[in-house]
């Protein structure tokens, strides 16, 4: 997967390509996400153990987006990915109600580091196809999201695996993005 | 070490392998670290649960990483049963100090599974094999089995069965070389150097000589037999025998063929290809027979309990299994009723780990896109701007820089190639302190770690390493490029400068400001400039050149080498000069008033500014504040107490006969006799033939004195030539010789002892004259028997 863009990957690296993290806990779905924004289409992953990279072009800018693993050994890495980052991803499994707490945490840890302080924060509350899964209105609640101060962010429902709501998250990201 | 307690004669340790790890990817928890065996290492199980599983293995069905233990604080042995940690009750900081352990290499094998039934559709195993032996490749095959098994049969029952298969492997007659036959046996192409070295403990259970008494039998009887050797050949009759033997292949190869024979298992294992051995190794008994006869009752009696070995549940032979290289030392691991053939490389060098491949190493960085980026740096820019990435490489390891190696997406056993060559770049065969600093594959896991190492030399698959602060040179090897970090400490000493003619100046401290800034970072135009005829570019086009000839991997590390050599002997320059005493080096003075020169010889004004230039002086003086300095000056020590040659500077001489410009032939004749009288003994000889490998000649720059002018002189190179004849390697040395030389060597034998006939023809004539009767001599023995001439003929 990965393989098809590294000689691409290297070309640019360094560029002016915006950083943009994609975290979750493991099993939300990140992976998932990103292939399906960068290829196109749906495919079996298996998980990710340490990180997967890829730049994506999209309304002409150029993304570098980095799906980092959820696991709890790779979760207290996460900080080692921040510099520099403009925004972060968060991927919520909406079907999984009982580690929601556990995102939340999470997601305030990130908040909360000073490197961090300036990045857009989108949520994507995914597996919407699955029946059961929580409304977006409910992991924002969940999250916590309104508690939040300084921080430019948007929730958006989503299933990774239909493709539903997945740009629409990304043109939140580029009006932002273009902004600045 | 900490010496074990007595009562722990029952635990489990083993010779070849310590410990085997198993790590999981949990699919809640990440990497896990969930079997040691037999026992607890004590080091940290999480670093060791991520280096075992790489980044980015789910894109892959396998990939493989190696680590080290005892290298920092995490990665100590610790465990009380071992006897590769220290005691912890002993320790206090001195005494760690003195008894830091020995590394330990692991290799680790991750595989993916894919099951369908799974919840998350993969399972990500890995294994590990912890050894203090640095050959860790001849393991991958048996762990590639097991972990296969371990799959199938997650138990401790599977370590258990891997840890006493691999600690079943025999290695009680691999011969053990010394560091000059390490070197002669590097540099040569040939199949059967030291094949003496070889002879086998075939020997039936009433008299098992142990290999040391063999090796040094044969080494006396390598003298006394030689003669029968070739002519023990020659009176074989049948035509095979005499005509297989007549080819390279010695007499001693075909001994150790037919020792293979009492190893029936080993003809079960279908790679071997041993079938064809097994005809040419019975017809090879006779000679076997005659061969060995000075051990004995060994062949026949061998022979004869070949059918009752055959019966017991033999453990699996060492020596003489498969293809003969004496390069490598043949045996075998048997798990799980499959026999594994293993070769165990003989010719390696301290900080030479796994099978790496310099030439690779050197492609990456010498390609069209190569290149460095980045401020410019007085111990990596020894050449301004015409510095080869590759020296710059070469400097960054030396001068304990912080180095980090870039593969992005690349599986973690490319980085590890990468690392583990860079450290063979950095030492040659002589330096020390670089495998202690290297992390061949690092996980992001490993950030913190990593940096309480000076010098560290990592590899790395994960881009987000480009963005962190403390490594000094980062070299990506997809593009070739190297980045010198934009914060790099500049140095804040600066080194003793000397100028070549008009003596010393002293520049030291804080004092001189103009020193300061010329050293930290504000180089003159000339500096930026650099020189293209500098001997570290010339170099690199010599080997550059070398390997698109396809020389192979062994010659471009023995060039690699002699540029380190090199180093060292200019570093021992630089001491003389600055401090007026060295204490790694002999003093460099020219040949004069009878006196052999040493160590480099005095510098013209052209050389050092091709190669002891105010930089390349910087560079040393950097390296002096290193760890593998100190390792050098305590190796050197020992080197000059345990030589064989004392006296004067063997190095020196052997370059002046071979490059020496304007060598007068006082000083050749000094040369050739002080060669020719360190040729007493065996340990002599290989110090000679360990500095005369092939790729550089070989006995070349002694046997072109055969045709000196001056008689004397050709005389010494003959007596050099039959002193080294006496050892079975020195005969492989002359029989490897260009045709023309040889053909002097036997004619001016010849001539000589036609001499010597004719005078004792006529002391013989004289006595009869006298009526004394001549005993034991006959008349025209015009047949020289001596062992020259025979070695002459073969090949």
């Amino acid at each position: 997967m990965g393989l098809t863009f590294s000689s691409l990957w290297a070309r640019l690296f360094g560029g002016p390509e915006l950083k943009i993290l994609i975290l979750g806990l493991d099993n939300a779905g990140k992976t998932t996400i990103l292939y399906r924004v960068t290829m196109g289409q749906a495919i079996e992953t298996a998980p990710t153990v340490g990180s997967n990279t890829e730049i994506f072009e999209y309304k002409n800018l150029k993304f570098a987006l980095w799906d980092i693993g959820g696991q709890s050994s790779i979760r207290s890495q996460w900080a080692q990915y921040f510099a520099a980052t403009k925004a972060v991803i968060l991927v919520v499994d909406s079907t999984d109600s009982a580690r929601l707490s556990l995102s939340r945490e999470e997601l305030h840890r990130i908040c909360a580091d000073e490197t961090m302080r300036d990045a857009l924060l989108l949520v994507f509350a995914n597996k919407q196809d699955v029946p059961g899964a929580m409304t977006a209105a409910r992991v924002s609640d969940g999250l916590a999201l309104t508690e939040l101060r300084d921080r430019q962010w948007q929730i958006v429902p989503c299933s990774a695996i239909t493709g539903i709501g997945l740009f629409e998250g990304f043109d939140w990201l580029v009006t932002r993005l273009e902004k600045r | 070490m900490a010496m074990r307690p007595p009562d722990l004669a029952t635990t489990r340790s083993g010779d070849h392998v310590a410990y085997i790890l198993v790590a999981e990817f949990d699919i809640d928890t990440g990497s896990q670290l969930t079997h040691q065996f037999p026992y607890p290492t004590g080091a940290d199980k999480q670093l060791l649960a991520e280096v075992m599983l790489p980044e980015g293995v789910h894109n892959r069905a396998e990939d493989w990483t190696v680590f080290f233990l005892n290298q920092n604080a995490s990665n100590t042995i610790s465990s009380v049963f071992s006897r590769h940690s220290i005691d912890s009750a002993a320790s206090d900081v001195t005494a760690i100090a003195e008894e830091k352990p020995e590394l330990m290499y692991g290799l680790s094998l991750v595989r993916t599974k894919h099951d369908a039934a799974a919840k998350r559709k993969a399972h990500f195993k890995a294994m590990a094999l912890v050894t203090p032996h640095p050959y860790i490749q001849v393991y991958k095959p048996v762990l590639t089995l097991a972990l296969d098994q371990f799959y199938v049969d997650p138990s401790m029952d599977t370590l258990s069965r891997l840890f006493d298969a691999v600690n079943a492997m025999d290695t009680s007659l691999m011969p053990h070389f010394s560091h000059m036959e390490k070197l002669i046996l590097r540099g040569s192409d040939r199949n059967d150097c030291f094949g003496e070295k070889f002879i086998p403990g075939m020997q039936p259970p009433s008299r098992p000589p142990n290999a040391a008494e063999l090796d040094g039998r044969s080494q006396a009887d390598a003298g006394g037999e030689d003669g029968s050797d070739e002519s023990g050949t020659r009176a074989e009759g049948p035509g095979t025998l005499a005509d297989y033997n007549r080819s390279r292949a010695t007499s001693v190869t075909s001994v150790s063929e037919t020792s293979s024979v009492g190893g029936r298992k080993s003809f079960d294992n279908p790679s071997a290809g041993n079938p064809p051995k097994d005809w040419t190794s019975r017809h090879k008994r006779p000679s076997f027979d005659r061969v060995s006869s000075a051990s004995s009752t060994g062949s026949r009696a061998g022979l004869g309990v070949k059918s009752s070995s055959d019966s017991h549940e033999a453990k699996p032979r060492g020596g003489t299994m498969g293809t003969r290289d004496t390069h490598f030392f043949n045996t075998s691991i048997v798990f799980k009723g499959v026999t594994l053939p293993i070769r165990i490389p003989l010719s390696i060098f301290r900080d030479e780990i796994g099978d790496f491949s310099l030439v690779k190493l050197i492609q990456a960085f010498s390609g069209p896109t190569s290149g460095f980026s980045g401020p410019i740096h007085p111990h990596l820019h020894t050449n301004g701007s015409l510095t080869h990435p590759l020296i710059l490489l070469f400097n960054a390891l030396i001068t304990e820089k912080n180095v980090v190696f870039l593969g992005a997406n690349h599986a973690a056993k490319d980085m590890v190639d990468y690392v583990l060559a860079a450290c063979a770049l950095g030492s040659g065969c002589y330096l020390r302190g670089m495998a202690e600093r290297a992390y061949p594959y690092a996980p992001v896991a490993y950030k913190d770690v990593m940096e309480t190492t000076v010098g560290y030399i990592a590899g790395v698959t994960n881009p987000i390493f480009e963005t962190f602060s403390t490594w000094d040179i980062l070299c990506n090897i997809e593009t070739g490029q190297i980045v010198v970090n934009k914060n790099i400490k500049q140095p804040t000493y600066s080194p003793v400068l000397v100028s070549s003619t008009f003596g010393r100046q002293q520049r030291e401290g804080d004092d001189d400001r103009e020193s300061l800034n010329a050293v930290n970072g504000a180089p003159s135009r000339a500096d930026n400039a650099g020189r293209p005829d500098a001997a570290d570019n010339a170099f690199m086009e010599d080997i550059t050149s070398a390997i698109q000839a396809h020389y192979g991997e062994t010659v471009i590390r023995m060039r690699m080498g002699d540029f380190v050599l090199r180093f060292t002997r200019l570093a021992s320059l630089y001491e003389q000069e600055a401090f007026g005493e060295t204490h790694i080096g002999q003093r460099s003075v020219n040949y004069g008033h009878g006196e052999l020169g040493g160590g480099v010889g005095v510098l013209d004004d052209l050389s050092r500014a091709r190669e002891f230039t105010p930089l390349c002086q910087q560079r040393i003086e950097a390296w002096r504040r290193t760890r593998s300095y100190q390792y050098f000056v305590g190796d050197y020590r020992t080197f000059q107490q345990n030589r064989n040659i004392r006296g004067y500077d063997l190095v020196y001489q052997i370059q002046r006969l071979r490059t020496g410009k304007h060598v007068t032939d006082p000083e050749v004749d000094a040369i050739m006799r002080t060669l020719r009288d360190s040729t007493q003994t065996y340990e002599q000889v290989t110090e000679i033939l360990a500095l005369l490998p092939p790729y550089s000649g070989g006995l070349l720059p002694i046997t072109f004195c055969l045709f000196h002018p001056q008689s004397h002189i050709r005389e010494s190179a003959i007596e050099f030539l039959d002193a080294i004849q006496r050892h079975p390697i020195g005969k492989l040395f002359i029989q490897s010789l260009n045709l023309y030389h040889r053909l002097a060597y036997k004619r001016l034998v010849q001539t000589r002892n036609a001499q010597v006939d004719v005078a004792k023809r006529s002391t013989v004539l004289a006595a009869t004259a006298f009526g004394i009767p001549s005993a034991g001599m006959s008349l025209l023995g015009s047949t020289p028997s001596n062992q020259s001439q025979s070695s002459l003929v073969t090949s």
